[in-house]
């Protein structure tokens, strides 16, 4: 009894400790003003092409093995990031369809999405430039 | 052929039954059998789609026909999908094959879940089978099961016929062949090999031959007592054939049952006559009494004990009369009808010399005639029998006059000789059936049967008187004279016993020898007259 109310309190501590959100950002002249969680999914796992008000969306991706990006994918759509990836080679080897760029850091993110309207990524929460606009904030529990 | 040996029946039977059971439980086997072939072809659709859906729902979830087109691709190459098709939420449709849109047509449907929302249907896949092939596999393998059941069956069955074969009909068989082969009492018993088996069979040649032996010294004895009945009957039926005694059994009625060959011959009967023995009175054919031999048969019957007699028996070839020793005992049980025996010896030689005897004893041997002791014997039994002494006699004394000189003069052989004479003359004078008798001496004595006829009497007395005016030749070339005095007495007038009517007559015969001899007179109780004597002139 006493030993499982121990791990209950050290698994709370870490929770809070390593409480990281994550942000979904796109440029901020970007008509979006925020998106729905499935609306997110729909856009990253590329099920559509644009924004809800139909404009075109070019999602942007963190490189393969940034955790990030594996903490972003279980956030989004509570896969693993191994998932994610046979996901989009099952797409890929159909043919038609191509995985979103990868980009090596979130600082290439955000001044990627600060030069494209069309643009949406994801990066920890932290200070953003003006340029870009947060449409979804995702809880990580990282 | 109708005796049908063991094993065929058994097998016939058991083949019989297992046909039944087979054809029975095959139905039901081919039917559960293809049912479960049916689910199990619809389970393995399932999996399949199962395999396919995450594919098929990546593909339904962002729209890719080239992806739904690669799933469906992949199930139509199972020989048991004939079509499919994803229809995904976006109303893009991807097909390949026939789908009939029809409620009955059996498809089989999975609904795709969004790969990232479970909540969301994004599309659904949908399988047409293949009816035919998938009921093809379930025959098949329906079949295969019937067959295999089938297989099994007859195996059992031969394994079973075999072992039936083997420990049951094979050394029945060869047991029943055996007891076949021995005869109950020729002394044969069944194989020390077919009583080593310690089962059922092996007990029931044991308990044969137990019975074998007991029926064997059954019949051993059976034929001992055969042996010794036949040995009695033997010397019994040679008692009975070669006895000298005629014996044979009649019915109360007089037939003969049966007879042994010397009866036949003393009865002087012909052997065959046994042919028709049943009517053939026995009694009556052989008997001269017939009423005497009936009588004897009833005694015997009555009184249930042997009763013999001498009877007469008819001879025809043989002169004379034959005679008979005959003793009936009564036989037969109460089951069957009574019946006598009988037993007859030839008694004719001792019955003629006994007859001898009495004559002798009963005549007198110089005439011939009646002695005294045979003349009142005749008159005891002619007064002792009413029938006789109720016609009356009558009795003449005759003493001749003179012969004492005749037996001085001439000697006795004269005498003798003339007594013959008289004798002779008297005897020829009277019918058979009256009696002349000599009383001794010179004394006569007449009696004339069934009669009272006093004239008839005189006229005899006077015929035998004159007939003695005869001279007899006393020597030779000597003749003389013979008188005669005659007494005579009426029965019963004149006494009604033999001793009183001699006497009377005595007394009659000598009054004529005090009156003057040679005459007759009748008794006379008031006494005698000289009238009363007829002297004969001469």
């Amino acid at each position: 009894m006493i030993k499982k109310l121990i791990l209950t309190i050290v698994l709370m501590g870490c929770s809070i400790a390593s409480a990281a959100d994550i942000l979904v950002i796109v440029n901020a002249d970007s008509s979006v003003d925020g998106l729905t969680h499935k609306q997110a999914v729909d856009l990253f796992m590329g099920r559509v092409t644009a924004f809800p008000n139909n404009k075109p969306a070019v999602t942007l991706d963190l490189e393969t093995g940034t955790p990030l990006r594996a903490h972003f994918y279980k956030a989004l759509t509570g896969k693993s990031e191994a998932q994610v990836d046979a996901y989009w080679a099952t797409l890929v080897f159909a043919g038609r369809m191509t995985q979103p760029k990868q980009y090596d850091s979130e600082q290439t993110l955000i001044q990627t999405v600060a030069d494209n309207s069309s643009a949406i990524a994801y990066v920890d929460k932290q200070p953003l430039p003006a340029n870009v606009k947060v449409v979804l904030e995702l809880p990580s529990e990282e | 052929m109708k005796i049908k040996s063991l094993h065929v029946k058994v097998s016939l039977s058991l083949a019989a039954a297992a046909l039944f059971v087979v054809l029975l439980s095959s139905q039901f086997f081919y039917q559960r059998s293809y049912e479960n072939s049916f689910a199990e072809s619809e389970r393995s659709i399932q999996q399949l789609l199962q395999t396919v859906s995450t594919t098929a729902a990546i593909a339904a979830y962002v729209g890719n026909k080239q992806l739904a087109q690669d799933v469906i691709s992949g199930l139509i190459k199972n020989d048991i999908v004939v079509g499919a098709k994803i229809a995904m939420s976006q109303g893009t449709v991807t097909q390949e094959g026939n789908i009939p849109d029809d409620v009955d047509a059996q498809l089989i449907s999975l609904d795709l879940v969004g790969p990232f929302d479970e909540t969301e249907i994004v599309g659904q896949l949908v399988v047409k089978p293949s009816l035919p092939l998938i009921a093809q596999r379930a025959r098949d393998s329906a079949m295969a099961t019937t067959v295999g059941l089938a297989a099994q069956a007859a195996l059992l069955i031969l394994f079973v016929l075999v072992m039936v074969y083997w420990m049951m009909t094979r050394p029945l068989t060869s047991l029943s062949g055996r007891l076949h082969a021995i005869t109950p009492g020729d002394g044969n018993l069944l194989h020390e090999s077919d009583l080593r088996r310690a089962d059922e069979i092996g007990l029931l040649a044991a308990d044969i031959n137990t019975l074998l032996v007991t029926v064997e010294k059954k019949l051993e004895e059976e034929r001992e007592l055969r042996h010794r009945v036949e040995i009695l009957e033997h010397r019994f039926r040679g008692i009975f054939e070669d006895s000298s005694a005629g014996i044979f059994l009649v019915r109360e009625n007089g037939t003969l049952i049966t007879a042994n060959p010397s009866f036949f011959k003393i009865a002087n009967l012909e052997e065959n006559i046994v042919d028709n023995i049943d009517d053939a009175n026995i009694v009556e054919r052989v008997f001269s009494d017939t009423k005497q031999a009936y009588s004897l048969v009833k005694l015997a019957l009555v009184t249930k004990r042997p009763c013999s007699a001498d009877l007469q028996i008819i001879a025809e070839d043989k002169p004379g009369l034959r005679w008979v020793h005959c003793i009936f005992s009564p036989a037969g049980s109460e089951k069957t009808p009574m019946s006598v025996e009988g037993v007859m010896y030839d008694v004719t030689e001792r019955k003629l010399s006994e007859q001898r005897t009495r004559e002798l004893a009963e005549t007198d041997s110089l005439t011939g005639l009646s002695n005294r002791q045979a003349l009142e014997n005749e008159l005891r039994r002619i007064i002792g029998r009413p029938d006789l002494a109720s016609k009356g006699f009558i009795v003449m004394m005759i003493d001749l006059d003179g012969f004492k000189y005749i037996n001085d003069t001439y000697g006795h052989d004269a005498g003798d000789k003339t007594l013959i004479i008289i004798a002779e003359r008297l005897r020829n004078l009277v019918r058979q059936a009256d009696i002349v008798a000599r009383m001794g001496g010179d004394e006569f004595l007449i009696v004339l049967n069934s009669t009272q006829n006093l004239d008839m009497a005189e006229r005899i007395a006077n015929k035998i008187l004159e007939e003695q005016r005869e001279p007899i030749e006393v020597q030779y070339g000597v003749f003389e004279h013979v008188g005669m005095s005659i007494g005579m007495a009426i029965y019963p007038e004149h006494g009604d016993n033999e001793v009183s009517i001699r006497k009377h007559a005595d007394q009659a015969m000598y009054a004529v020898k005090h009156s003057g001899k040679n005459g007759f007179a009748l008794y006379n109780p008031d006494g005698f007259t000289r009238d009363a004597v007829s002297n004969h002139s001469g």
